[in-house]
């Protein structure tokens, strides 16, 4: 039987690859980076949401166990220039010039961080330390800690504002990244565990820490780490020349807000891949209206996209958790699996 | 220097008229001491401001629409309007015409009734004064024919709020290097910067001058224009260059009204950002029209030596 | 008994009685100070459809309350009374009572577009403020206000002619208002002026004040204007339930 190609190796495309050769299905797994692990090992993530584990230890985990296995073969530093055919029949070529017959397609392409550019009232590429949840994050998994980039001081006071690239009209974004409260609330929580004197507080429009991470996440940092909650979005961030000033409407008391803090972390949101529109047009699927790629239903057939025989899984959908990611894998791998040996029975009967 | 702005359709609009009288006279002598063509729309209307806006905003749209219409008409693809306010409403039309079908239906409507064609999105291009220069000539063009060179004049870049808000109606902005910014915008100070002059790091650039309110509310208006001005002296600078009449003539107006009502003077002074380019290329103060100020500047100029 | 903070304590709500024995104990004056409830008895459910049906507030629905407009807004900055994120959230809640209390500043907006460029609904807060303003007129809860007399003023001469002659804007304002034209500051100014001699600019003024500056072949324009006016002032009138004019423009 014809392989199948897994495209992107994050936790979907590592999660769905694992699963297809778990079935004895061989497996080709193409990433355009030069190492696996997706944006949890790239960007350099601290502890996951809600294991607690290291990325490097749980992702490399997962790492691992792909690249040792002898039924998938991975393609780094490698992207897919062309693709066509039908179901059980396609034909890829790579960048690497290789051809390639395959059954099915599965794109576990992921998402693009939000570019807080974008949002210039709020001081990032303006002063150094304002900062992205993503930078926090490799401050803390590499071992350095929270520290101002400006002068390497530890900060004293630390702001984090949500939905910065996220629920904004102004700026295209109309969606939710749904993990951004509870990954600032992890991370406010390891400020305080690091750093107790350092004093978090939390910028927010709502507070979404969905399902079992409403006690674990939101009633924990406020509870035990004492980590502080304002209801406020933030008009500008600019400096007095020796710390940053936040700006804003106190709503909950109807007063402006003119604070000093040493360092203010936008949490930012998940965009659709930089790269859909060129994955749109290869792989000949449909983009849902805020350029992720489209689900065909969200029932009969959840990880089919709109072109039979190419499926899709995580993030490349719309913001998605990493364990949600791993198990949409998981089910674009059944349902490729499905595609390929249901075509392969009906052929032979 | 480029083709592109060689020869543009101007809508000057009602200020130019009255109390900007001198921007018109500033830019117009600009455009003829560049080599620039600037064809007056013929039997233009008002853009209704911000006053037709605040009773129908569909009707400012009609307003617009016609005089987009015009410059259609006369075979332009660009319309240049030097008033903020001017600039605006076009802006705010084209983006209204393309995107909310009640708009478009009520010019089609008040159109047939008027006795003219409607317009239809994306015939014209609508630019301001500064977009004008920054293409057609250029900080390099400009470096090269200054005569008096602005050189030891500070000056607070002053861009109002219809220059840049909303965002959405001017898709031309925000795209990156070259592009002209919302939130910090630069164009003038480029330009004036080409002219030789310091351009001081102002934070009021886009700033509100009261100027909906200047009479209905002078109060307020007054401590909206002496914040920008105060800030302005306290930022170094000799001068606030403006774009927009109304602002200019709100900062002019409340400046004296600041001395005589609040007894708050300041010393900055208020000028065109048209008037500095044409005095840097050697035209004379009143060529571009400073004795229509109510600013008057003319110590600075003994100081500076500028438009002799 | 009810905590109260102190700062909510509006002074029409306390309530002392001159003389009042209780149970033989004499309580005169500000021994028998009680503080009225605060309770919000009713909402004005009609409210926010009524400003939603007004030019500038069709997008009012949309707000979640998370107060960029205010915390961006040019007039919030010189009188933090003004507070357009709180107005949103009673108009939409149908708190008349509550916004009535700041009824006599909501037409100080600037229209500066700051709360606009920062809305990340697109709730149009400029808009808003222009329609809360009208509705306030037009329920009678506040007198024409000069920001509405100088839109009127400025917009009846566009509409008439198609442009404006600034000079008569300015006379027909402080006419309407009942303001000298006289002003000690507007003096001032014009005396300035006139030393340097801008004899061209003065001409010119001189001759827009005689002969209306106005765009050729307006008549057609102008009815089509005037029937539309009409249309929407009738339609308006009827959303917000009030009675039709006898007569129309």
């Amino acid at each position: 039987m014809k392989p199948i190609l897994v495209l992107g190796g994050g936790p979907a495309g590592l999660s769905a690859a694992y699963a297809l050769a778990a079935m004895g299905q061989r497996t080709i797994l193409v990433d355009k980076a030069d190492r696996l692990g997706g944006a949890p090992i790239l960007t350099g993530y601290a502890k996951l949401v809600p294991s607690g584990e290291w990325a490097k230890d749980a992702i490399g985990g997962m790492v691992r166990r792909v690249e040792g296995n002898p039924l998938i073969e991975v393609q780094r530093a490698t992207t897919v220039r062309s693709f066509s055919g039908e179901p059980g029949d396609f034909r890829a070529r790579l960048s690497t010039g290789a051809e390639l017959q395959l059954g099915a397609a599965l794109l576990c392409t992921g998402f693009t961080h939000f570019d807080s550019i974008n949002k210039p009232e709020w001081g990032f590429g303006t002063y150094p330390d304002v900062v992205t949840t993503a930078q926090v994050e490799q401050m803390i998994s590499s071992g350095k800690g929270v520290r101002c980039p400006s002068d390497g001081r530890e900060p004293e006071r630390v702001a984090i504002l949500l939905c910065v690239g996220s629920r904004d009209r102004q700026i295209g974004r109309e969606w939710c990244s749904k993990i951004c409260c509870t990954v600032s609330a992890n991370i406010a929580m390891e400020i305080r565990d690091q750093l107790p004197k350092c004093n978090v507080y939390i910028y927010y429009m709502d507070i979404r820490t969905f399902g079992l991470y409403e006690d674990t996440y939101y009633w924990e940092s406020q509870e035990k780490h004492k980590v502080k909650y304002i209801k406020a979005r933030i008009a500008e961030v600019t400096s007095d020349g020796k710390r940053l000033i936040v700006k804003g409407e106190d709503t909950l008391v109807k007063r402006p807000i003119t604070i000093p803090f040493d360092m203010v972390v936008h949490a930012i949101g998940m965009d659709p891949n930089l790269d859909n529109l060129t994955l749109s047009a290869v792989f000949d699927v449909k983009l849902e209206r805020h350029g992720h790629i489209a689900k065909a239903s969200s029932y009969t057939s959840m990880s089919h996209t709109s072109r039979p025989g190419v499926f899709v899984a995580g993030a490349a959908t719309g913001p998605e958790t990493i364990d949600d990611s791993i198990a949409q894998g998981q089910a674009a791998a059944m349902a490729a699996l499905a595609s390929v040996q249901g075509r392969a029975r009906e052929a032979a009967e | 220097m480029t083709g592109k702005y060689r020869k543009v359709a101007y809508y000057p609009g009602c200020a130019l008229e009255g109390t900007g009288h001198a921007y018109n006279r500033s830019t117009t002598a600009l455009g003829q001491a560049l080599g620039l063509d600037l064809v007056e729309l013929k039997n233009w209307n008002c853009c209704g401001a911000m006053e037709v806006k605040n009773l129908d905003p569909k009707l400012q749209t009609y307003l617009s629409a016609r005089n987009l219409g015009i410059a259609e008409k006369m075979g332009f693809e660009t319309v240049m309007a030097p008033c903020n306010g001017c600039y605006h409403n076009l802006k705010k039309a084209e983006y209204d015409l393309a995107h909310d079908p009640a708009s478009r239906g009520l010019v089609g409507q008040l159109s047939q009734k008027a006795g003219h064609a409607a317009y239809e999105p994306g015939g014209v291009t609508t630019i301001h004064a500064l977009d004008w220069i920054k293409e057609a000539i250029g900080e390099d063009g400009l470096r090269e024919r200054v005569k008096h060179s602005l050189k030891g004049v500070k000056i607070a870049n002053y861009y109002g709020c219809m220059y840049t808000r909303p965002r959405h109606i001017f898709p031309e902005k925000d795209k990156g290097p070259g592009s002209e910014s919302t939130s910090k915008p630069h164009f003038m100070d480029d330009l004036l910067a080409a002219a030789g002059a310091e351009c001081v790091d102002y934070p009021l650039k886009t700033a509100c001058c009261g100027g909906a309110h200047t009479l209905s509310d002078s109060d307020t208006s007054t401590k909206l224009v002496l914040n920008l001005l105060t800030t302005a002296e306290a930022c170094g600078a000799d001068v606030i260059a403006t774009e927009c009449p109304t602002c200019h003539t709100g900062l002019e107006m409340h400046q004296v009204r600041a001395a005589r009502v609040l007894g708050k003077r300041t010393r900055v002074k208020i000028l065109y950002f048209t008037q500095l380019l044409g005095m840097a290329l050697g035209l004379s103060a009143r060529r571009v029209g400073v004795q229509e100020n109510m600013s008057d500047a003319c110590d600075l100029f003994r100081e500076k030596g500028l438009g002799r | 008994m009810p905590i109260h903070e102190k700062s909510l304590i509006r002074p029409e709500n306390l309530v002392t009685h001159e003389q009042l024995t209780l149970e033989g104990v004499d309580v005169s004056g500000h021994w028998s100070t009680f503080i009225r409830s605060r309770v919000i008895t009713d909402y004005n459910e009609a409210m926010e459809e009524e400003i939603a049906a007004l030019p500038g507030g069709e997008y009012i629905h949309r707000c979640w309350q998370c107060g960029s407009c205010t915390n961006s807004c040019t007039v919030n900055a010189v009188n933090p009374d003004f507070n357009p994120r709180y107005w949103i959230y009673l108009i939409r809640m149908g708190l008349e009572e509550e916004l009535l209390r700041d009824k006599d500043i909501v037409w100080q907006c600037v229209s500066c577009n700051k709360c606009t460029y920062a809305c990340p609904r697109d709730v149009n807060p400029e808009g808003v403020m222009k329609a809360t303003a009208h509705w306030l007129e037009l329920k009678g809860h506040t007198a024409k206000k000069p920001s509405m007399e100088f839109d009127e003023v400025f917009s009846e001469q566009v509409f008439a002619t198609g442009k404006i002659e600034e000079g008569r804007v300015l006379r027909q304002f402080f006419a309407r208002t009942g303001q000298s034209l006289f002003q000690d500051w507007l003096v001032a100014l014009v005396r300035g002026l006139a030393i340097r001699r801008p004899i061209g600019l003065l001409a010119r003024l001189a001759i827009a004040s005689i002969f209306r500056p106005r765009t050729r072949g307006w008549s057609r324009a102008r009815a089509a204007i005037n029937e539309y006016l009409g249309e929407q002032e009738t339609a308006q009138r009827r959303a917000l339930g009030l009675e039709q004019r006898g007569s129309e423009r």
